[in-house]
């Protein structure tokens, strides 16, 4: 397969990702999911059954469940932000080693933005960013040093524990895509790095 | 609820003739006043004929705090007992301000560290010194500094820290389990 496919595909991948977990899907991304076709490798499968799982829900119960999972009354069932995973607390040492390298890449917060940076979701969107060739080009973190510091460290325990959350069922379909993509995704630059160290 | 006294003063500089003409005039906090005198603040009260100016710079709170009282008892075991007075801007009669009037001689002599002040160490008045005296008794225990950290044991239990999955029929409201087997 050529990189570019690789890399297309990649892209989709988290922008599925980002675009699940910053809010909960309309009718018409819950029909277009529910059309996605899937392999048999792990990824596929997981694949295949979200795709099952969103043909099973609706609009209003996967708003309910996200409301759920990641607002919820005082908090979520999940707290979905790196500080919080790696250390225990919200806002803590994380948020601040990736709001600079935010800052490298020239990422700035929009106005009325008040959500911590270090989310799962917006992490997503700037692995996407990468894999479409959009970042990586000036001063800052490759995509590689980017997913190490940053997702890394907890991304596989947050779609261990979304599967597991209490509330989730179509999100747990979308945990087990996450989970498995995550375990390529740490191989790939793992063989990446590997190359490089080789070269 | 505060603990801590006030005391209005008033502050008295004095300036000198410079020494050559480069130099400017300088003020220097020269006696302390109770009660302060009806002037306004940086008012010119005196010139003599050697051209020494005394100034009214205006008036200042002394405040005695109660952590401070041990060290308001070393002050009055000196002779005399003092007042340390820093003014800033004192080369400017038109800007000058009273920065810290302390009857605390560890905050006092810090304060000659820094270049932007002039201290001065002025004689305690009698009545400032029966007063300080009774503020210091109230106080004779030295208030021991406790810094507040989190233990290590309070690190490491699990169940101070929030958990990573809320578990279920947590919340309030009982809106779990509807609709679901």
């Amino acid at each position: 397969m050529p990189s570019d496919e690789v890399d297309r595909n990649r892209a989709e991948n988290w922008d599925v990702l980002a675009l699940l977990l910053s809010g909960a899907p309309s009718d018409q991304t819950l029909g277009l999911l529910a059309e996605v076709a899937g392999d048999e490798t792990a990824l596929g499968r997981a694949w295949r059954g979200l795709a099952q799982a969103a043909g099973d829900t609706d609009a209003a119960s996967a708003a309910r469940e996200f409301f759920d999972l990641f607002i919820g009354v005082g908090r979520g069932e999940l707290l979905p932000y790196a500080s919080f995973y790696i250390t225990g607390f919200l806002n803590e040492r994380p948020l601040a080693e990736l709001r600079g390298d935010l800052a490298r890449l020239g990422i700035a917060r929009q106005s009325g933005d008040h959500d911590p940076e270090d989310r799962i979701a917006l992490l997503c969107a700037i692995m996407a960013a990468y894999a479409r060739g959009d970042l990586g080009h000036g001063p800052g973190p490759s995509q590689g040093e980017f997913f190490a510091r940053h997702l890394a460290p907890w991304a596989a325990a947050f779609f261990e524990d979304l599967a597991n959350a209490p509330a989730a069922r179509f999100y747990a379909a979308l945990a087990r895509v996450g989970r498995e993509f995550i375990a390529i995704e740490t191989q790939g630059f793992a063989l990446a790095a590997q190359e490089r160290a080789i070269a | 609820m505060s603990l801590a006294r006030t005391i209005p003063l008033a502050v008295l500089a004095r300036s000198f003739p410079p020494p050559t003409r480069w130099a400017g005039r300088v003020l220097h906090p020269s006696s302390l006043m109770m009660p302060p005198p009806p002037l306004g603040p940086r008012s010119r009260m005196a010139t003599t004929q050697d051209g020494v100016e005394t100034w009214f710079i205006g008036p200042a709170t002394l405040v005695l705090h109660p952590g401070d009282a041990a060290n308001m008892r070393q002050n009055l075991a000196m002779a005399p007992p003092r007042i340390w007075v820093s003014l800033a801007n004192a080369d400017d009669p038109a800007r000058v301000a009273i920065h810290t009037v302390t009857a605390d001689p560890f905050e006092g002599e810090a304060m000659a560290t820094d270049p932007d002040l002039t201290v001065a160490a002025l004689p305690m008045p009698p009545d400032l010194r029966e007063h300080i005296a009774a503020f210091a008794a109230l106080f004779p225990e030295e208030e021991r500094f406790r810094k507040k950290r989190r233990s290590s044991i309070e690190a490491e239990d699990p169940g101070l820290i929030a958990p990573r999955i809320l578990p279920g029929g947590y919340r309030p409201g009982g809106r779990r389990g509807e609709g679901q087997p």
